[in-house]
């Protein structure tokens, strides 16, 4: 953790001090940059046991009354960088692959497939407004069923 | 958010104890006071802010820099924290950070510390390319610790206080723009894009799934997944 701390405050203090300097470098002025965005996966058990986590309120308020039961797995912060498939690896032997594929000032569309095992359950791409969430849900586990919220954010 | 950051590092500057908010956020970013020996991290991150003249500082003094910041550090939200995942890249960096014998502030005016750290990144190309770090940023962080002292603001270091508390301050200001992950804590409602807002092209599925799009009760677009059940 201290090493992280450190090593941001290094990135942190660059940054800064770079953006005070009055000129770029050339070579970085020459170089298309990277078409980037952030993304928030969070995966999320939803059941019935009439707990919700407070961490995906939000995301409770959406699914309504179907589950009274939601806990949060785990939360992945990443960036996808255009053209360059991202994996992660989630509960039940499940991987979500995320692909930018373009990026406007307004939108994104970004490519979402949903693997278990070897087995690709679902592909699709969806365009979204700039720093929103969508929802890909339905995977059942245990005695409910897995909800990732994905932002996008640039 | 930058009203935020402005207003938060006025409150310090003054010497008026750090927000509930601010605490708030540390706590929910996972920083217990026992995680740092006891110390309440808040408060130490507020008491340097205060004193330094941390360049993170000048966010409170220029409302275009913090714009400037801010539009930097959401560029590449993940790229310091990546750096972190990479430990031998990362130790090379700490390693040469650690090695300084003043303080962060010398950074730009300690050419050997300059050349060490340009080292370290420039000696793992392959790294840096595999954790996805932008090399527009690298550059300027390079260019940046080979500049003359005056492009640097100074830097005083108190000195009953390690430099990892200024890795803190800084982490602290990560967390008021909303760049550090959050963990498994309470978040930020996610602002869901309604289903009249989205496009869903080119959707196929397995034959062991059914998949629907679906309207969540405050209109987020959700698509549904059914399978059959598998064992956690």
């Amino acid at each position: 953790m201290t090493r992280m701390l450190m090593v941001a405050l290094g990135l942190a203090l660059a940054t800064v001090g770079s953006m005070s300097a009055s000129a770029a470098p050339p070579a970085a002025a020459e170089r298309p940059a990277a078409v980037k965005v952030a993304i928030d996966l969070r995966v999320i058990h939803a059941n019935q046991s009439g707990v919700i986590d407070p961490a995906v309120a939000d995301v409770a308020r959406q699914l309504g009354a179907r589950y009274s039961g939601l806990k949060l797995l785990a939360a992945h912060q990443d960036q996808l960088v255009q053209g360059v498939e991202q994996t992660f690896t989630v509960e039940g032997n499940r991987k979500l692959k995320v692909q930018l594929l373009e990026r406007t000032a307004t939108a994104a569309r970004v490519r979402v497939m949903l693997m278990a095992g070897a087995e690709k359950q679902f592909d699709t791409t969806v365009s979204l407004p700039r720093n929103k969430t969508f929802i890909v849900a339905g995977s059942k586990v245990r005695d409910g069923v897995l909800v990732f919220p994905i932002a996008v954010r640039w | 958010m930058r009203a935020l950051i402005v207003a938060e590092l006025e409150r310090v500057q003054a010497g008026e104890p750090v927000s509930a908010d601010l605490r708030a956020r540390l706590r929910e970013a996972g920083w217990e006071g026992d995680d740092f020996g006891g110390v309440d991290p808040a408060g130490d991150a507020a008491i340097l802010l205060a004193e330094s003249t941390l360049p993170l500082a000048e966010l409170g003094r220029d409302a275009n820099l913090a714009d400037r910041v801010m539009a930097a550090l959401g560029s590449a939200p993940s790229q310091a924290l990546d750096l972190g995942r990479d430990a031998s890249l990362a130790d090379g960096v700490m390693a040469l950070l650690g090695a300084s014998p003043t303080s962060v502030g010398n950074l730009g005016r300690d050419a050997s510390l300059s050349d060490g750290v340009m080292a370290a990144l420039g000696a793992a190309p392959s790294q840096v390319g595999g954790l996805g770090l932008n090399a527009d940023l690298v550059q300027p962080v390079m260019a940046t610790l080979a500049a003359p002292a005056e492009t640097v603001a100074p830097v005083a270091v108190p000195a009953n206080r390690s430099l990892a508390w200024f890795g803190l301050a800084a982490a602290a200001a990560l967390v008021l723009v909303g760049l550090w992950p959050q963990g498994a804590g309470p978040s930020v409602a996610a602002d869901f894009a309604l289903s009249s807002e989205v496009v869903v092209e080119d959707l196929a599925w397995a034959d062991s799934v059914d998949v629907w799009q679906d309207q969540g009760e405050g209109g987020a677009l959700i698509l549904w997944v059914e399978e059959r059940e598998v064992a956690l």
